[in-house]
């Protein structure tokens, strides 16, 4: 089943930081992952997560680092400080969004 | 840093003569990158965007060949996977843009407004001698500020860089023509630059010295490595020069703003050196020593501050009557001042300390507002310099927060007898042309910076 783009569009931010707060990653590697924890149910258009990732960089919340790799530059990026605690506002945002919702629709 | 600067090199090598780097990204990929950058309005982002969508259709395309693709297949597989062109492009547009600083902008326009209506205040007290000319001259000045504000947020502050010698030798040698043709008025020597209109260089002039000092530094550290050590101990011989200055001058104030952001200065970029401060501490010494032996103003002035600070003692009038009168109003003000029908009457009030006017006038809850607006536009200005990351731009913007800071610390501590130092005034609230283009030539190029903070490419790298 697909989730609605809509659905997914409000969260990704949340899903971004909560990746990189795994570890450091380049946006490639970072739309792999998020493919694969997610069992291909999160599948961005992948253009779409740069500029996700230079608002997060020009609002402090990741800061990144060129390299060279495969002969190419390469931007990683990695969660700050700031994003680290932009990153439990939105997890208490997402927990008492889903438990509203779960008792709306009588999950629980 | 080096791996960027060469493909940036080689990107720009590229545009000039149409070369083969271009070639390197070809096909679909390129097509798709350009269709992205045709849109982007922030020319200067497009190589570090280039080098990324390149990187991650790269890695897919590697992905899809090594399962089996074509090269064809795979380039077509990754520009698909990317989604519509002009829509990544539009969403980088909302990142990369000029950025307003509403909050500070808002800030200003408070304080200003302050200013103009404490100007007003004071023209209506009753013995004003000065006729309602002085508020209408504020606002005049307030105005041709604006503009030099605008022009200096238009000119990208990148572009000072190299000025900073420049910069340097123009105020020095404008002190040394203050020294040589200038007039002296009420002990304060101002430069006549024609059309009527006379400059306090002396008290102006702490500013554009750090700034200039700063640029000449960073300037100096991208140049060479071969010569550093001797370009810095060129540097910090030329940081002591205006200090000469002023102490001939007798400029307080100014001495304490100057040598204080030099301190800073050093300790950042010169990098904290017990030998470098013991010199520094050396000169202070002798220079201090030096100018209490020579001066029976400077004495009495000592005496004056120490009898208010220790003792609590009254005004003995002479060279101290400002000193001792200004104090005497600060005690004399109370929690809910003086209302409006009372006047304060000290020379120099309006050019000096129309922060004193305020607290004399709304009492001390009148100046603890003001101090806490003024904490608030420092406070923002700080918390708006640390969200840049382009290493100059940042310097530039801390430098004109912490001067703004300095200044009215070292007022502060001076109308509080903490130290002994009088007049200054909090920025922006004082009559006075020189002085007014001066805060808006430091606010113009603080908001310079950070309207151009996402809009200009920052690399690190990790090697």
């Amino acid at each position: 089943m697909k989730i609605s783009k809509e659905l997914l569009k409000g969260s990704t931010t949340l899903l971004v930081l909560s990746m990189l707060e795994q570890q450091p990653m380049y946006g490639y590697q970072l739309i792999k992952r998020l493919e694969q924890r997610s069992s291909s149910v999160f599948t961005l258009k992948e253009g779409t997560l740069y500029p996700i990732l230079h608002t997060l960089e020009s609002e402090g919340q990741v800061e990144a680092i060129w390299s060279e790799a495969d002969g190419r530059q390469r931007k990683t990026y990695h969660l700050t400080d700031k994003g680290r605690k932009l990153l439990q506002e939105k997890k208490a945002e997402w927990d008492l969004f889903r438990g509203s919702l779960d008792r709306v629709i009588g999950e629980v | 840093m080096g791996i960027l600067t060469r493909f940036m090199r080689r990107l720009k090598g590229t545009k000039d003569n149409g070369g083969s780097a271009q070639e390197e990204i070809e096909g679909a990929l390129d097509h798709f990158i350009q269709q992205v950058e045709s849109k982007v309005k922030a020319r200067e982002m497009y190589p570090l965007i280039r080098a990324e969508l390149y990187d991650h259709m790269q890695s897919r395309v590697d992905e899809e060949i090594r399962l089996g693709a074509s090269l064809a297949d795979a380039e077509a597989a990754a520009v698909r996977q990317m989604g519509e062109p002009l829509e990544t492009a539009r969403q980088l547009n909302k990142v990369h843009r000029a950025r307003w600083p509403w909050l500070l902008w808002l800030l200003l326009v408070v304080w200003i407004s302050i200013s103009c209506l404490t100007m007003y205040i004071y023209e209506m007290k009753p013995s004003d001698p000065y006729g309602l000319s002085l508020t209408t001259k504020h606002i005049y000045m307030m105005g041709i500020g604006m503009i030099f504000f605008m022009v200096i947020c238009a000119i990208d502050y990148r572009k000072w860089l190299n000025k900073g010698m420049f910069i340097l030798m123009l105020i020095l040698a404008t002190m040394v023509a203050a020294q040589m043709f200038g007039m002296k008025v009420n002990g304060h020597t101002f430069l006549n630059l024609g059309f009527n209109t006379y400059i306090n260089i002396f008290s102006l002039s702490p500013f554009p010295l750090l700034l200039g000092l700063y640029l000449w530094y960073t300037q100096i550290q991208q140049q060479s490595t071969s010569s550093l050590k001797r370009k810095e101990w060129k540097l910090l011989f030329i940081s002591m020069v205006p200090i000469l200055f002023y102490v001939y001058e007798l400029r307080f104030f100014a001495i304490m703003i100057y040598m204080t952001g030099l301190v800073l200065l050093w300790s950042k970029w010169l990098r904290i050196s017990w030998k470098r401060i013991g010199i520094f501490i050396g000169m202070l010494c002798i220079g201090g020593l030096s100018l209490l032996a020579s001066s029976d103003y400077i004495r009495r002035r000592l005496i004056s501050w120490m009898e208010y600070g220790i003792f609590q003692g009254e005004g003995k009038g002479g060279d101290s009557y400002v000193y001792d009168q200004t104090r005497a109003a600060l005690t004399e003000a109370g929690w809910l001042g003086h209302g409006l029908t009372d006047t304060l009457h000290i020379p120099y009030l309006f050019s000096e300390n129309m922060t004193l006017f305020i607290i004399y006038t709304f009492g001390w809850i009148g100046g603890l507002l003001l101090l806490a607006v003024f904490g608030l536009l420092v406070g923002v200005m700080y918390r708006l310099a640390a969200n840049v990351k382009h290493e100059l731009g940042r310097g530039i913007m801390r430098l004109a927060a912490t001067y703004m800071m300095l200044h009215a610390v070292l007022y502060i501590l001076g109308l509080t007898n903490v130290i002994p130092l009088n007049g200054g005034g909090m920025p922006l609230l004082s009559y006075g042309g020189g002085n007014i283009i001066l805060w808006m030539f430091v606010l113009g190029l603080f908001c310079n910076v950070y309207i151009r903070k996402d809009m200009i490419p920052v690399m690190k790298s990790t090697t």
